[in-house]
């Protein structure tokens, strides 16, 4: 058993160490922010600013410019205003929500 | 919700489990476990694809911070630097995780870290800033 994951009700198992642990990656990171959603950050608004960052998924092997943009966009002063934080912890997990969000959009995660 | 990982390779043993409620502070126990499965899973994956933290460093100049125990890179990133790196990372073996490993020295990490996770926590759960998960 090289990797087997279960969760949500679902199961995986598989020999390939690789494949198994993308897979697992895959999987996980959704259901962390699934079960913060709407409990503990305003995931709603980091959507938002997500989309406004990067209005149409592309890749960003295609078009480094646009992504390093995008990227470049996350921490700025203008999205930080847009998520309204009240602290700076509260900050930090919506820059990361947003960080994920944004990636996927792009292509660099799944 | 339960959630097990196990897996194995060589010396290699990562065995994490959990069994949770769907109650608020469940829901963030559950959260925690996840997070932890991530950064073990993402580790270890990184070690089987050969990507190496050095290169990426050297790509951007992240310097390895002894305290946070990684490479970072620290000040604003202006978008033409990183788009400079990011047309570096697309040409090795693994782009899309050497380019998440890029973001993640330069400060864009995709989970929070276990200490901001914790301080947030804590800080929400004194019920100053209006919500407290543990009465809900």
């Amino acid at each position: 058993m090289p990797v087997k994951f279960e969760a949500a009700g679902e199961k995986h198992e598989t020999e390939d160490l690789v494949q198994g642990l993308g897979r697992v990656l895959e999987k996980a990171y959704p259901l962390i922010w699934k079960q913060l959603d709407g409990l503990i950050i305003r995931s709603e608004l980091v959507r938002e600013a997500a989309e406004r960052l990067v209005p149409e998924p592309f890749d960003w092997k295609e078009d480094t410019e646009k992504a390093a943009r995008a990227i470049a966009g996350i921490s700025s002063p203008k999205i930080t205003r847009m998520l309204e934080p009240r602290n700076d912890e509260e900050k930090e997990m919506m820059k990361a929500l947003l960080t994920r969000i944004v990636l996927e959009r792009i292509g660099m995660i799944k | 919700m339960r959630v097990a990982l196990e897996a194995e390779e060589g010396k290699w043993v990562c065995i994490k489990k959990g069994e949770f409620a769907d109650s608020p502070e469940e829901r963030i126990d559950c959260a925690r476990l996840l997070a932890s499965i991530v950064e073990s899973a993402r580790r270890k994956l990184r070690q089987e694809k050969g990507i190496d933290p050095e290169t990426i460093a050297r790509i951007c100049g992240a310097k390895y911070n002894r305290r946070q125990k990684k490479y970072v890179l620290k000040g604003r990133k202006k978008p033409e630097q990183v788009k400079e790196w990011l047309e570096r990372v697309k040409g090795l073996d693994e782009p899309d995780e050497s380019a998440v490993l890029l973001l993640e020295m330069l400060g864009y990490d995709t989970v929070p870290s276990q200490k901001t996770f914790e301080e947030y926590l804590k800080k929400m759960s004194l019920g100053t800033e209006g919500y407290c998960p543990r009465e809900n």
